[in-house]
């Protein structure tokens, strides 16, 4: 019943963009700058980084939100479709807009999607691309990279590069931090037990293994069964785990019984991993995200 | 027989089979009802209805029982009021409120993005995250219904079968017809949140259909149900620990195959003896 109503308000908000699109194209008015939409909350924190004051700059999903279960308003898909480019992450991340992007293309609105442009890895057991490029800062400064040849592709008469040069050079010297940070941790503790298949990349740059995921994939949009649970205990339990690491936008029931059931003493750190912290969370921007997020687990690691 | 018992020695297991066991109580009690008055469509029409409730005590921050609560009241009432006031069919009316609550729930949880767990866990619950105290409300409401079929039989009986007839016996169908919505919306309210809204309407339905096709006097349908129902409970983990699927839907799947299984064994039984 649920998917049947998404389907409906789905092509009603299509429709409603549509008619949206020709009724502003028929008032022939004069664009002044580029508009610019970005889909999660964190690329768009990245892209207005990037085009400062350049663009008009929309972001689509607001701070808190999953993007794995996000549903367009019919305003949003709107925006989409009439934007001159379009940051999305791709690679399966935004479910439910994967529709909106293709019509987006077809109306020959540019669209670049990062996950594929920053050297996406395979996932473990499947053949898709695990879609949470952003949790690796070196990855998001060729994200930048990607962004500036789109806009430089739009108007060459800003100097895009330089402009964002120094967020650039941030976003390196947040790798940096994060290696330092999580330095002192020896190599044979380093291993992370996560909610669904979501630090793939973060492991990767800093070296650490991911022992089991409670959901058995990259998404938020499965259930477990029984005897997978059963495994992922069995895993905790042997495994130098010290902490489940979850996100701040899953349901952590499932969580907080894996603690339970464990014969260690182990603890839920939800962590922002999907897409910014609201007000007042401290973790408001991409960069302090991930600075939230690494003494998080500096913290779990020291005790 | 280790396939059969190796899979509850885990203890997130037992309770699993102990929550679904509990939800199985309520909902084939009062589904025994459901299934003979014909108000399945009510009864999935709750489920669902419960969604807004739940949405607005996650962004208010209360309790979501009490939400969920509140929300199938409201719901009951607008079925009432659409009933009697426009003149239509009830299916109409539960129709109009299904989708009107299911849309309302959907629309409050796009304005507030942090809703956890959202509309897959609304929808399947977690079923292999039950804790202690989700089995303690479970067990309250499995005896507060026991209790209440008990009491309210012959009402419920007259209603049933004989609505017109229950004026002139004096036994109130309007207040016998309240308290099993009473009893419908307490199924519901406590046991979502641990076995998920579409577990819920498969126990509210499947078992006592499957009841329905083995025993014919009233009170042998709810026992007959509850031991069907809790059986598939116990079956639907095992398909879910061996089969490695989802575990609500399993569950849930189990529920309905079993009914068809049922069906399909009697008709070739019934043809043999011909």
């Amino acid at each position: 019943m649920i998917m049947r109503t998404t389907l409906i308000l789905k092509t009603l908000a299509l429709f409603l963009a549509a008619v949206a699109v020709t009724a502003c194209s028929a008032d022939g008015e004069e664009r002044q700058s580029i508009e610019v939409v970005a889909t999660t909350s964190i690329l768009g924190d990245i892209t207005s980084n990037v085009v400062g004051d350049g663009a008009l700059l929309e972001v689509i999903m607001s701070p808190g939100a999953d993007p794995h279960e996000f549903e367009p308003s019919a305003r949003q898909v709107a925006s989409i479709l009439s934007a001159d480019l379009v940051v999305a992450n791709g690679l399966g991340l935004e479910e439910s807009l994967e529709d909106v992007l293709d019509s987006a293309v077809e109306e020959g609105v540019a669209v670049i999607e990062i996950g594929s442009e920053v050297d996406p890895v395979r996932l473990t057991d499947s053949d898709g691309f695990d879609p949470h490029v952003w949790l690796d800062p070196v990855r998001m400064a060729g994200a930048v990279d990607s962004i500036i040849a789109a806009l430089v592709e739009l108007d060459a008469s800003v100097d895009w590069a330089a402009q964002a040069a120094p967020y650039r050079q941030e976003l390196l010297a947040l790798d940096t931090w994060i290696g330092q940070q999580l330095e002192f941790i020896p190599p044979d503790t380093r291993v992370l037990l996560t909610g669904h298949q979501n630090l793939g990349y973060f492991a990767d740059r800093y070296e650490f293994k991911i022992v089991a995921t409670i959901l058995p994939g990259a998404t938020t949009m499965i259930e477990p069964s029984a005897s997978g649970f059963a495994g992922v205990i069995d895993v905790l339990e042997a495994s130098g785990a010290r902490a489940v690491f979850t996100d701040f936008g899953e349901s952590q029931a499932l969580a907080e019984q894996l603690i339970a059931q464990a014969d260690r003493d182990v603890a839920v750190v939800p962590l922002h991993l999907g897409a910014l912290g609201s007000e007042g969370s401290g973790a408001e921007t991409y960069l302090d995200v991930m600075r939230w997020n690494v003494e998080a687990i500096r913290a779990v690691f020291e005790q | 027989m280790s396939w059969l018992t190796d899979p509850f020695s885990n203890d997130f297991m037992m309770q699993a089979l102990l929550a679904g066991s509990l939800a199985v109580v309520t909902t084939s009690l009062i589904g025994t009802w459901v299934v003979l008055r014909g108000l399945s469509f009510m009864g999935d029409a709750m489920a669902h209805g419960v969604l807004p409730g739940i949405a607005l005590a996650f962004v208010w921050g209360f309790d979501l029982t009490i939400g969920a609560a509140m929300s199938a009241l409201i719901m009951i009432a607008g079925i009432e009021y659409v009933h009697r006031r426009a003149r239509l069919s009830e299916d109409t009316a539960i129709g109009l409120l299904f989708v009107g609550m299911l849309a309302l729930g959907v629309i409050i949880m796009s304005r507030a993005p942090s809703f956890a767990g959202s509309l897959t866990g609304f929808l399947f619950g977690n079923i292999l995250a039950v804790g202690q105290s989700d089995l303690i409300i479970q067990a309250v409401a499995a005896g507060i219904t026991a209790l209440a079929v008990a009491v309210f039989y012959r009402p419920f009986l007259v209603l049933s079968f004989n609505e017109d007839k229950a004026e002139v016996l004096g036994l109130r169908p309007r207040v016998a017809h309240t308290v099993m919505l009473g009893l419908l919306t307490l199924a519901i309210v406590t046991s979502f949140r641990v076995v998920g809204n579409l577990l819920v309407f498969g126990f509210l339905v499947a078992p006592p259909a499957t009841a329905s096709l083995l025993v014919r006097r009233v009170p042998t349908m709810m026992i007959t149900a509850v031991i069907i129902g809790i059986a598939t409970v116990g079956g639907g983990l095992l398909l879910t620990w061996h089969a490695d699927t989802a575990a609500g839907a399993s569950i849930a799947g189990a529920s309905v195959a079993v009914f068809f299984f049922v069906l399909i064994a009697r008709q070739i039984v019934e043809a043999v003896r011909r």
